[in-house]
């Protein structure tokens, strides 16, 4: 009966928020594919070729992983939140029933590792799927004859993927049922809207804007001259000025809503309603509007850095790959000859003589 | 006799000294069992207040709530899970059915969250699914049952457990006459057939005729109390004594023009 109703309350879970559980199954997709990426056939040829580019490329997918981890957080957190603050009367009910308060966060983990498990075992065969079509693609596009394929599942992606993916959720739930388990039951039957708390004096929003504007105001400054980048201190100090501002900000800006609901008079009746809607649904969940509003800056600045790293590496490095001619002629004037009369001298940068040496008997 | 449940001065207070709002001001009474008591008061009088600090979905502020002759107060974990699963049950104005639950399970959850083994659930809900005309819809879900079905489906969950008392937080509020009217004979059969203790809160005074005893509440404090003179009393009688005191609730006379 129990088990039932788990099951049961997983699935109207999934089918109810169908756009949160797909966020999940492409996240999926997307850290296996780039965990299994050294597997991949086109990666192992490269690594033979040029394999210091490819090591560089390698070792900084766990810091990609890592950020990206980190950013799937805050969407695991806040939609499981509005999950859960939607359900406030039904678990409600169920403590009525009699229901103990540890059973009820054990049932809540339980849809939550279902859940989980439905993802993994609808995202992992997708994910295995479309990392070997990118690997047989991407392998005819660099020019390689493909003769024949083996499917080549990496465990330790699978791994990896589930491990993380775990351990976000159970991070983001152990956060949420410790609210829940505190509230008596009379708050969870009662629907407050979220953001009714008590209003301070406006006094209190003007000084939290003006300050939250100055913080801004000195982290960008320190990032955009440089100062920032001098000692991890400074860096420090940045990101502590630029994310107290950022709440500061937000919190602040009821005020300006405030005023302009208030301005907009006796004949703008739909224009105040509409400053109020935005007053109660949006300015005064400040808090979440911060951390989304710093999660896109993030984001952006990753987004960025890609960019200029990309940019630096195609920069500095012109040849993508290395030909070897085998000449019976020895002469490098032969080779050129040839190559200009098919017209493909000009596809190369430098041509230079390699001779090598073969050493009979015991070799190295 | 020794009373089932007695509330001792009890009070509810919310908001702080200056602006304080008085929900419960020193509530004193008993219920004795097999009792089916009233409590009725207008809109904002403390009667749901009441309810809800005696089934523990608010704390009161103050005052005592004895059941068993144990101090529900201090109740926590599993006594206070077990008090509230085994010692009431609990009937909604909304009905609150599960609605991914059919009508049995839903009855049945109580039991399942409590171990009860399922051949004695099997055997009572057949029972209570009989005398509450709801056996049609055991395995029907919320969405396909009627008002007055669901209110019953509720009732028997209510009552699996056989709890020692059933508290129901307007029942009749959701409900058109006729289910009103079926689902009142059904809570007083269940009280002279199987003994069971109601305690019903209603500003509806049909409902309230159906009780033996009735309390008024105003402004937190219990002002009057009816008792119907069974079996020289008629239903009808006793309606018409509550209508003249909720009339007296509402100023009497004082604000007819």
């Amino acid at each position: 009966m129990f088990f039932e109703l788990v099951s049961r309350n997983s699935k109207r879970s999934r089918k109810e928020n169908g756009l949160f559980f797909a966020s999940l199954l492409i996240s999926i997709v997307a850290f296996y594919n780039i965990l299994s990426l050294s597997k991949q056939d086109v990666m192992i040829f490269l690594t033979k070729l040029e394999s210091a580019a490819v090591n560089k490329l390698l070792t900084m997918i766990p810091l990609f992983y890592g950020m990206t981890l980190f950013i799937l957080f805050f969407l695991v957190y806040f939609a499981s939140k509005f999950q859960l603050e939607r359900r406030k009367h039904e678990f409600g009910i169920y403590l009525m029933m009699g229901m103990r308060r540890s059973k009820l966060i054990f049932m809540l983990l339980a849809e939550d590792f279902r859940s989980s498990i439905m993802a993994l075992f609808t995202g992992l065969p997708i994910a295995i799927l479309l990392s070997e079509f990118i690997s047989l693609v991407t392998a005819r596009l660099v020019g390689l004859g493909i003769v024949g394929h083996q499917i080549s599942i990496s465990f330790q992606a699978i791994l990896w993927t589930a491990i993380g993916f775990y351990l976000i959720k159970l991070i983001a739930f152990i956060i949420l049922s410790g609210k829940i388990a505190r509230q008596e039951i009379g708050s969870l039957l009662v629907e407050t809207p979220e953001g009714a708390k008590k209003d301070l004096p406006s006094i209190v929003y003007a000084l939290a804007l003006s300050v939250g504007v100055i913080f801004l105001a000195a982290a960008y400054g320190m990032a955009i001259s440089g100062l920032a980048w001098h000692e991890v201190d400074k860096m420090g100090l940045t990101l502590i000025l630029g994310f107290t501002g950022t709440l500061l900000l937000f919190f602040g800006f009821r005020v300006i809503m405030g005023f302009l609901a208030k301005r907009s008079g006796n004949d703008q009746k739909l224009l105040a309603f509409t400053f109020r809607q935005l007053q109660e649904n949006v300015i005064h969940r400040s808090t979440t509007l911060a951390i989304s509003s710093l999660l896109i800056l993030a984001a952006l600045c990753c987004f960025g850095a890609g960019v200029a790293i990309a940019q630096f590496y195609s920069e500095s490095e012109e040849h993508v790959l290395d030909y070897t001619f085998d000449s019976t002629s020895q002469d490098m004037a032969v080779v050129k000859e040839t190559l200009a009369s098919q017209k493909l001298d000009l596809l190369f940068s430098e041509l230079f003589e390699m001779r090598v040496v073969y050493s009979i008997g015991r070799g190295l | 006799m020794n009373s089932i449940l007695e509330i001792e001065n009890l009070c509810k207070y919310y908001g702080k000294p200056e602006n304080q709002t008085k929900a419960l001001d020193g509530v004193t009474f008993q219920v004795m069992p097999g009792e089916f008591l009233g409590i009725m008061g207008s809109s904002g009088s403390g009667k749901s207040t009441l309810l809800n600090c005696i089934a523990t979905v608010i704390q009161p502020t103050g005052g005592k709530i004895i059941m068993g002759r144990r101090e529900i107060q201090s109740l926590k974990g599993s006594d206070l899970a077990e008090y509230r699963g085994k010692h009431i049950g609990y009937l909604f104005q909304n009905f609150e059915l599960l609605d991914n639950l059919t009508g049995r399970e839903n009855i049945l959850l109580p039991l399942s969250l409590h171990n009860i083994p399922k051949s004695e659930s099997d055997k009572r809900i057949t029972e209570l699914a009989s005398y509450l005309e709801i056996t049609d819809v055991l395995d029907k879900f919320p969405s396909q049952m009627a008002g007055g079905q669901k209110q019953r489906v509720a009732a028997a969950r209510a009552m699996i457990l056989n709890p020692s008392i059933i508290l129901a937080d307007e029942p009749t509020g959701a409900l058109d006459s006729k289910n009103a009217k079926l689902l009142m004979e059904k809570l007083l059969g269940l009280n002279q057939e199987y003994n069971a203790t109601i305690l019903m809160v209603t500003h509806d005074s049909n409902a309230a005729s159906y009780c033996k005893r009735i309390l008024f509440i105003q402004d937190g404090v219990i002002f009057h109390e009816l008792r119907r003179n069974i079996p020289e009393e008629s239903q009808q009688a006793f309606y018409e004594r509550i209508l003249k005191v909720m009339a007296q609730l509402g100023g009497g006379t004082a604000n007819v023009l």
